[in-house]
């Protein structure tokens, strides 16, 4: 057996590279995903979420009931349009589009309030958006918490339950610092189908294979010659990605860059790899084309967090996103960018995310044979 | 290593694919410094059997060695001994012929000190210098399977297996390859090479002919000729192509064909044919002379009966006369380029109307403007009677095309495409069935009609793609290169086929690289960079066109001797013509002289003789006249 080459897999990455940069729409459309996908989530997400129409009924007219209602006022989400008298005419306002939500604030706020016994808050959303609504609803509930928990501390009481609405609250309010995390798993995924699940097909397409394993050329030369320019290319777009999300929505890179490399290098391993294999079993551009975007992509955007939180989704669903390696990576990344956390912190994660990339190496050179048969 | 003698030794390889037996316990020998030639009928095993000889196929049972390793075991080895190179063309189109070079010289793992220098000594031998950095897309079908052959011979192999290297290329190139691989042979390269052309075929050292996945005759070209005891004779009449109906019904089994300017057939009695011939050509003379390889390879295979089938061919057809297709100053630009530049034609029904020239001359690009497929730049152009301008649909309606590439489904069924070509051109019903059934037969796939199209080896997709295209019976057929690639006896149907149609009065254009077809034709048009630089009859290029005589030498290892007799001044050109060489000379008698003088010295056996100028001569001689011209 002749050992692996260098040589020639450095000739098959030259190869590529060149395939790469002449096909520029390929290119152009691989550089500019990420820009668009940046700008389209980040202001789609984002536009909604700025000073929605509120109607207040204040039943309970207090100093206590005016603090919640400045602090509905007061936040960037929420302006107050009018003070109504009753829901009838919530629902009027809302039919007419004058606003989103109405607050219905009772009469006994003040002092269940300082009873410490349970706030009820009654809320009116139009439903005609559910997308909105269903942001209302949360921002409502977690200014609720904001309110609540400064009562908490002035009372110098310590609430277990002040936590957990916490991180509801980082969770959606913070949609645009998910942003990059997400969009940078999507990329990469949208290059391996795009990109990696095409390009051992269209050599078997093309006529071009038979010549190729004609050559002493070895599987692992050849598997990794096609992943690594497009490794590159991942790893541009995750770059891309970071300072657009720095630049547009000041959304912060607390931790090591340097761990974000390195967790990207391995995601992208797997997902390169995951396009390799269909690549290579199918033989057909078209066919594995699709099939990725059908395993790779959509599941990457629709399972894995990004866009729908996983805790609110059935449990069948719930099991079935620990599947997919986007939803470890996008995990690790949200630590690493708006916690700072170190590798230590994200082990489990990590190591799913590596036994997955392993398996695809390992599947892709299984898979590939360099014979016609 | 048990025989260091033999470069490749292979031992009872077999191979199937579900049923079918593509190569049944094959040996084969090859000795060092031979060229094998690999010949037989489409679907005969000659692909399955390279491959498997490389290792990327590996045999059901069976063994190959190549320089003493095994193609099975040791195929590493195996692969830094040998090129390998496929049908298709393997390289990258997006790479320019430097990269790609470049690729397949560090695969190899070319040393890196020489490598420029060695890609440029193989640029310069095969005169690709000037295409060093053009994109490989973008080169002539001849300059891409030069391109394919240097990226093969980069690292020296010892054994090289050529899979119809020069399909589809034009006879200028074709001659420019295989002086290569002469030159290859003379360094101790030892090559198998399968090939469409029996012509090439002559010039092998030893040739295999394969029918049904066996080997069915072996030896020297010479040796296979006459082992066969086959005798031919020919007639001359004046008008061969009416004539030929005739003979084909005297003479029912005996291998009637056009040949160049003769009807010949296998003739075992040669009174009884003299005969028979009598009865029709009274006092015809009956010229014997040598089988040649077509000959024999035509008898290996199953005589089919075509009568009927070729009658049904003329089936519902309009008999039309006067101009089918007239053009004037036909135009195609892309760009800065022009591809077809001002063409005039005017051509009846009925006629057989020939395109011939290099790869990429415009051919291609004319034929699609007649057939409304490409918008001419300028110029004008009626065809069946609408202008291909403002009426391509009602053009389209009214022709059948049969492009270059493979046309049909790979994934429906073989009746599936017929019946959809059918129903593109309106057939319906009965009518519909009347005609499948008609092109299957015509197709020779009536038995195989439920089979998936992509099982079709080269020559029956032709076969099955000209079918399709006649479906609705047009009074203009436009073919593409119908014949590339087929083998003789697909190619004889689609001649019997091309001349019932146009004996029922329908205009057949085709475009072709085999000059013995070009001479079936009515009329000819040669086209060289766009420009249409010669027309006429076949007879009429061969007076007007050419000013040198052909000297004809039947030597023995022709390639060496070309360089000193190229050096004679009298000499104009030489070239390789079957086995042989053809010299073109303007001063015969002189020449004459000098070659018979080089060959007694030197101890040569050699025939000369002076004959008229073949086709190919005339063609070759047009393209370097036209080249002096614009260089």
């Amino acid at each position: 057996m002749t050992n692996f080459s260098f040589r020639r897999l450095n000739a098959i990455i030259i190869k590529e590279f060149i395939h790469i940069i002449r096909d520029w729409r390929s290119l152009s459309l691989a550089i500019a995903i990420p820009i668009l996908l940046l700008v389209l989530f980040g202001y789609a997400l984002n536009m909604d979420l700025k000073n929605i129409p509120i109607s207040i009924i204040d039943k309970s007219n207090t100093p206590e009931s005016r603090e919640l209602v400045s602090l509905f006022d007061g936040s960037p989400y929420f302006k107050v349009h009018n003070y109504l008298q009753n829901n009838k005419q919530v629902e009027d306002a809302i039919k007419r589009r004058e606003i989103k939500a109405g607050i219905y604030i009772k009469s006994d706020f003040a002092k269940q309030l300082n009873n410490g016994s349970d706030i009820k808050i009654g809320l009116t959303v139009d439903g005609s958006d559910a997308n909105t609504g269903r942001l209302v609803q949360n921002y409502t509930q977690a200014l609720g918490s904001i309110y609540n928990q400064n009562i908490h501390i002035s009372n110098n009481k310590i609430g277990s339950l002040m936590l957990k609405s916490r991180s509801w609250y980082n969770q959606e309010l913070t949609s645009t610092f998910n942003l990059v995390p997400g969009i940078t798993a999507i990329v990469m995924v949208v290059i391996a189908s795009m990109l990696a699940s095409v390009t051992v097909a269209k050599e078997w397409e093309m006529g071009t294979m038979e010549q190729l394993i004609s050559t002493p050329i070895m599987r692992l030369e050849l598997t990794l010659g096609k992943a690594i320019p497009l490794y590159i290319i991942g790893l541009t777009d995750v770059l891309i990605a970071t300072i657009l999300g720095m630049a547009m929505f000041n959304v912060p890179l607390r931790g090591e860059p340097a761990l974000v490399i390195f967790i990207a290098t391995i995601f992208l391993t797997g997902v390169l790899f995951f396009g390799l294999v269909l690549s290579i079993a199918l033989k057909k551009q078209v066919l594995a084309n699709q099939i990725a975007i059908i395993s790779g992509f959509l599941p990457t955007l629709i399972l894995s967090g990004f866009v729908f939180t996983i805790a609110n989704m059935p449990l069948p669903i719930r099991i079935l996103t620990h599947v997919f390696p986007a939803r470890y990576f996008i995990a690790i990344l949200k630590s690493i960018y708006l916690k700072g956390v170190g590798l230590d912190m994200i082990i489990m994660n990590f190591t799913f995310l590596s036994i997955y990339a392993l398996l695809m190496v390992i599947l892709a050179n299984k898979k590939l044979i360099l014979r016609l048969d | 290593m048990e025989n260091n003698n033999l470069a490749v030794d292979a031992r009872s390889l077999s191979k199937s694919f579900k049923s079918l037996k593509a190569v049944d316990k094959i040996t084969l020998q090859v000795k060092t410094g031979e060229i094998y030639g690999v010949i037989g009928p489409d679907g005969a095993g000659k692909t399955t059997l390279l491959r498997m000889l490389t290792g990327i196929l590996t045999p059901d049972s069976g063994e190959s060695l190549i320089c003493g390793y095994s193609s099975q075991i040791n195929n590493r080895e195996v692969k830094n001994h040998l090129a390998y190179m496929s049908q298709k063309f393997g390289l990258y189109s997006d790479l320019t012929v430097y990269e790609n070079i470049r690729l397949y010289a560090d695969l190899y793992g070319v040393a890196k000190a020489t490598r420029d220098e060695q890609i440029d000594k193989l640029l310069d031998f095969s005169y690709m210098r000037p295409f060093k950095n053009r994109r490989a897309g973008k080169l002539s079908g001849g300059m891409k399977q030069k391109l394919q052959l240097i990226c093969a011979l980069i690292h020296k192999p010892q054994v090289l297996l050529l899979d119809e290297p020069t399909n589809g290329v034009d006879p200028v190139s074709r001659r420019d390859f295989w002086r290569i691989l002469y030159d290859l042979v003379s360094e101790g390269v030892t090559i198998v090479v399968s090939t469409a052309y029996l012509d090439e075929a002559e010039r092998c050292s030893r040739i295999g002919l394969m029918n049904n996945g066996i080997i069915v005759a072996e030896g020297s070209p010479q040796e296979v000729i006459e082992k066969s005891d086959m005798t031919i004779g020919s007639i001359k009449t004046d008008n061969n192509k009416h004539n030929l109906k005739t003979v084909q019904q005297l003479l029912p089994d005996n291998n009637v064909h056009l040949l160049g300017d003769r009807i010949r057939f296998t003739s075992d009695d040669i009174k009884s044919i003299s005969i028979k011939l009598n009865k029709s050509f009274q006092g015809i003379a009956i010229t014997e002379e040598p089988p040649m390889l077509e000959d024999i390879f035509m008898s290996f295979q199953e005589a089919r009966d075509n009568t009927d089938v070729l009658s049904l061919v003329s089936q519902g057809i309009e008999n039309k006369s006067g101009s089918s297709v007239t053009t004037k100053k036909i135009t195609k630009r892309f760009g800065d380029f022009t591809a077809v530049n001002s063409i005039d034609l005017d051509v009846k029904y009925g006629e057989i109307y020939g395109f011939l020239g290099p790869n990429g001359a415009g051919k291609s690009t004319t034929i699609k403007m007649l057939c409304g497929l490409l918008t001419p730049s300028s110029g004008q152009g009626m065809v069946g009677g609408f202008d291909v301008t403002k009426k391509p649909e009602k053009i389209k309606e009214n022709i059948g095309y049969m492009s270059q590439k493979f046309s049909l489904y790979e994934d429906l069924r073989i009746y599936e495409n017929i019946d959809f070509y059918g129903g593109i051109y309106g057939l319906q019903g009965k009518q519909l069935a009347k005609r499948r059934d008609w092109a299957l037969e015509l197709s020779g796939l009536t038995e195989r009609k439920k089979e998936m199209t992509s099982n079709l080896a080269g020559g029956w997709r032709q076969r099955l793609a000209l079918a399709c295209s006649i479906l609705h019976s047009p009074s203009i057929v436009f073919l593409d290169e119908p014949t590339s690639g087929a083998d003789p006896a697909s190619r004889r149907l689609f001649w019997d086929i091309i001349n019932r149609l146009a004996g029922s009065g329908v205009t057949v254009f085709v475009s072709t690289h085999y000059m013995e077809e070009a001479e079936y034709c009515d009329r000819l048009a040669m086209i060289f960079r766009g420009n249409m630089i010669a027309h006429g009859t076949p007879q009429e290029l061969k007076e007007n066109y050419m000013r040198d005589d052909i000297i004809n030498i039947r030597v023995a290892e022709p390639q060496k001797h070309m360089n000193t007799l190229a050096n004679i001044n009298s000499i104009n050109n030489v070239a390789l013509f079957g086995a042989g060489l053809h010299v073109r000379t303007n001063d015969t008698n002189s020449s004459l002289n000098s070659i018979n003088d080089y060959f007694t010295s030197n101890g040569a056996k050699a025939k000369t003789s002076l004959i008229q100028p073949s086709m190919e001569d005339v063609f070759v001689s047009l393209i370097d006249s036209a080249e002096d011209e614009n260089d």
